[in-house]
């Protein structure tokens, strides 16, 4: 079983980097350190190997990624094929997987999106040369920020082709959103036509937002005792080590391992609720996780409290909200736990997530949220990680924010003929209002 | 990466032209200096503005190569031979070859229509062959920059003439103009008829015009840079006002050429601060005033100075006042630091947005950053902001009131009928009324001034609700 990830514009490329550089620092982390190799096939346990097979084209002790790296603008690519850096990691990109157009996007969402077709064959090529080194698909995993212009409207384009070229396999899109005011004055056009055409073409969207991990790192960075500002690296680790956290191997009741596109499943019960936030405890530095000890209840006890809260993070949070007060519902949750231990977290779940008001009336209770862990072998250096994936109304306010602010442009046509240029006309964005303004409704009448 | 062709036209253009390209291989020759000196090929960031030739085999090479002979990619108008001819004599003239240089002997007298009609129509095939052949040498063209004065015949007939065709030939690439507009006691007594019917053209053809004008380049030299010596007839040297200019150039496309956390490239640059084709006027300033002799005082010390003083007027390269009148539209800064952090300029920018500037209701996140790690030539730091202001509508009613005043007697008229029409005038003159609405307008959506009441529902039109 394999994933293949597409990274897409700058932001998609810093981050699916970073991805592969976690995913083997995880598999590297061990109780018992002098064990492991990734080069020593028989030293690895099944989780290592599940893991690899999932993300890397393993051949004569090379790994490659399984990975296409797309964008227009050559600085970050060649960052990514900087020999310095490639001989750092444990792994490459195939040279034949690099993509790198020489038209700029200018910001401009049509202009990308036209690039796109552009690109189109070679990028299928490359995407084909994936498919035969994969036995089988698990689910295709695009990356890319709302912002900008490549990664945006070349990415809607790209993950359009994926989906006619593969109409049956699982496409999770990795979304970043913004900052509220950011370094594109027309971040919420690009946004809103973004997620209309990706509502359309992917099966889920993991949602992170740019000022969520912002405030997460400054927190990070203070917690550990640095006095300096936060950079857009600590950032995409933590988006990193999040999505990490929920695409390494983990198994069921039976202890078998899952493909994630079986995860997914029960989370996405409709076809119109696609949009997917991620929460995660302990949310420490990697200096504090040494003197730390946690119990899953409190782990749990936090995340509810998130949930309620409608918060990423656990601080902050006000703990008076009690269940009914909860100012998020959802359609289905998710659990993923990762530790050494045997401990069963059902009770606690139980305890905290098995009201009714928590959920959209029509759920069943049976399926509020599932469970699933990974027993025998820890997450990164966290002793214990529970990773919750919802299908619920968290992004909705990003979304408000995006369609609100670029309805403001719209009203005054600004910036419309740089699109129209690119033959992207006042009705394609009208088109795009209505089908977002829908999502936002209907996860508003959860 | 991305490459520029200069245009340079005219007896002004070609002069900052010229220390354009004589600053450009500065910046690079001491890049390079503070590298390695094994370190001299020719890179990405060279590739923007000059061509690597292999003399002996008389072809481009592609970089990185070593370092061979360079060529501007340029292309020179002049309609009179006495710039261009000190061009040749000058140790610049290696830069260019010679079908780069379009000239002719006789000039065109102050008089746009000679400029835009005649010559225009005379050498057209050979711009546009010229144009055509630096076009080819670029892998990918990014922008047209385009150097010439308003005032006078040449620059301001020719240019705008070189500026539609462009406009006809790549209507994709990116075509940024720098005009200068001439002072209000210019000699040339028809500079105001040339000046309007050349905005015209601007407005039409451009996809972002960074106005300057004469009066303010002198203010900024006489004020900071101590080695110029005013001339006895009251006079500024040329030669530091042009420096400003062609450091406008540099300053502007740095983050497309140097790297940086926040890179701008020059085609965002119009799709960040251009909302409406037309109103694609910024208003620029450059701290510090790039000079290298510059009196120390008039370094900022701090970061947050640097910020104070973006706004100030005394920088301004156009005779405006956004503190007073107007709103900004969209705002633009591109800064060149080693050692600025990312943190500092967003809690600068916050202060500047809450306490100095007004925006626009319906743009008011209309702000665009761009960080780039190369400091300019001989500078610790430079910022360089780019307006889109509608207080720039009051440059316009100056210069339509000018216009208006040598017109109302219809005065030189009669050497200009010979190549165009009376109409043509009028033309010129309504669409300059038409630009000057349109900054109105926005101002009056901005609520500045007690709106009417179709204004107010035109700013606010509820969004769109779903039925079920």
């Amino acid at each position: 079983m394999s994933c293949i990830v597409l990274q897409l514009g700058q932001c998609g490329n810093q981050v699916g980097q970073r991805v592969f550089d976690t995913l083997i620092e995880d598999n590297l982390t061990h109780l018992n350190p002098s064990k492991l190799s990734i080069e020593n096939r028989s030293s690895i346990n099944d989780y290592v190997r599940h893991s690899l097979d999932r993300f890397f084209i393993q051949h004569e002790n090379k790994l490659t990624a399984r990975a296409l790296a797309i964008d227009t603008e050559l600085k970050v690519i060649d960052q990514l094929m900087n020999e310095k850096s490639q001989s750092k990691r444990h792994w490459s990109y195939e040279k034949k997987c690099v993509i790198e157009g020489r038209l700029g996007s200018g910001n401009n969402w049509a202009c990308g999106y036209r690039n796109g077709s552009l690109a189109e064959e070679n990028i299928l090529n490359s995407f084909r040369w994936q498919l035969e080194n994969s036995d089988r698909v698990d689910a295709i995993l695009p990356i890319l920020s709302l912002a900008g212009g490549t990664g945006s409207g070349l990415g809607a384009y790209v993950v359009e082709c994926i989906r006619d070229e593969l109409p049956r396999s699982f496409l999770l899109t990795t979304i970043v959103v913004p900052y509220t005011s950011g370094e594109v004055v027309v971040q919420n056009y690009n946004s809103l036509l973004t997620l209309s055409h990706l509502y359309h073409s992917a099966d889920a969207l993991l949602v992170f937002e740019n000022d969520i991990l912002q405030q997460y790192a400054k927190k990070l960075v203070s917690c550990s005792g640095l006095d300096r500002p936060t950079n857009i690296h600590d950032m995409n680790n933590i988006l990193t080590r999040h999505l990490c956290s929920f695409l390494q191997p983990i198994s069921n009741k039976n202890a078998s391992v899952c493909e994630i596109n079986y995860l997914l499943e029960s989370l996405l019960p409709h076809s119109f609720y696609k949009l997917l936030t991620l929460r995660c405890v302990p949310q420490l530095s990697d200096q504090a996780l040494d003197f730390s000890t946690y119990k899953w209840s409190s782990l749990i006890k936090n995340l509810s409290q998130m949930y309620i809260n409608n918060s990423y993070l656990d601080e902050g949070l006000n703990w008076s909200l009690k269940p009914h007060q909860t100012r998020t519902k959802s359609v289905a949750n998710l659990f993923l736990a990762r530790s050494y231990d045997k401990e069963d977290i059902d009770q606690d779940l139980k305890q905290y997530f098995n009201h009714s008001t928590l959920y959209s009336s029509y759920t069943p209770s049976s399926d509020y949220y599932s469970v699933f862990n990974y027993r025998d072998k820890s997450y990164l250096n966290y002793e214990k990680y529970v990773s919750l994936i919802s299908n619920c109304q968290t992004p909705v306010s990003a979304l408000d924010r995006i369609v609100s602010k670029s309805w403001q442009l719209f009203g005054q046509k600004a910036y419309l003929h740089h699109y129209l240029k690119y033959d992207v006309d006042e009705q394609a964005f009208l088109n795009s209002f209505v089908q977002i303004e829908q999502v936002i409704k209907s996860y508003k009448e959860l | 990466m991305a490459q520029n062709i200069v245009v340079q036209v005219g007896q002004c253009g070609s002069q900052i032209g010229c220390r354009f390209w004589d600053l450009a291989l500065r910046e690079h020759a001491s890049l390079m200096s503070s590298t390695n000196s094994k370190k001299c090929i020719y890179d990405s960031s060279l590739s923007a503005f000059f061509r690597n030739v292999d003399e002996s085999k008389n072809t481009s090479l592609p970089y990185p190569s070593p370092l061979r002979t360079l060529k501007a990619r340029a292309v020179l108008v002049d309609m009179e031979e006495g710039v261009l001819r000190s061009i040749l004599s000058s140790p610049l003239r290696d830069l260019f070859d010679g079908e780069q240089f379009i000239r002719d002997v006789s000039g065109a007298g102050n008089n746009w229509a000679v400029g835009n009609r005649f010559y225009g129509e005379k050498y057209r095939q050979m711009l546009s062959d010229e144009i055509r052949r630096q076009a080819e040498q670029c892998d990918s063209l990014q922008s047209f920059m385009l150097i010439h004065s308003m005032g006078g015949g040449t620059g301001s007939g020719l240019g705008t003439f070189i500026l539609s065709l462009l406009d006809e030939m790549y209507p994709k690439v990116c075509r940024i103009v720098t005009p200068v507009y001439p002072s209000k006691d210019d000699d040339v007594i028809t500079s105001p008829y040339n000046s309007v019917l050349a905005t015209r053209e601007l407005t039409e053809h451009a996809d972002c015009v960074l106005p300057v004008d004469n009066d303010s380049l002198i203010d900024i030299v006489s004020r900071c840079d101590s080695t110029a010596k005013v001339n006895e007839d009251g006079r500024c040297p040329f030669d530091s006002m042009n420096t400003i200019v062609a450091n406008l150039i540099l300053n502007l496309t740095s983050s497309s050429r140097f790297d940086g956390p926040l890179n701008v490239d020059l085609s965002e640059i119009p799709m960040n601060l251009v909302p409406y084709p037309r109103m694609h006027y910024l208003i620029s300033s450059q701290i510090p005033a790039p000079f290298k002799t510059t009196a120390n005082s008039s370094i900022p010390r701090n970061v947050n100075q640097i910020f104070r003083d973006a706004l100030s007027p005394h920088f301004q390269t156009l005779r405006v006042r956004p503190q007073i009148d107007g709103v900004y539209i969209a705002c633009g800064m591109i800064l060149r630091s080693k050692t600025i952090q990312m943190s500092e300029i967003r809690r600068n920018i916050d202060l500047l947005k809450l306490k100095h500037m007004k925006f626009v209701r319906w743009n008011e996140d209309g702000w665009k950053i761009g960080l780039c790690v190369v400091p300019p030539n001989g500078l610790p730091y430079s910022l360089l902001t780019l307006a889109n202001h509608t207080c720039i509508k009051e440059t316009f009613i100056e210069l339509k009131e000018r216009f208006t005043t040598l017109y109302r007697r219809k005065a030189h008229v009669h050497h200009y009928t010979d190549h165009i029409e009376l109409a043509d005038f009028e033309q010129a003159r309504e669409n300059l009324n038409q630009l000057i609405e349109e900054y109105r307008h926005i101002e009056n959506t901005s609520g500045l001034v007690k709106s009417t009441e179709s204004d107010n529902a035109s700013a606010n039109i509820p969004r769109l609700n779903v039925l079920s």
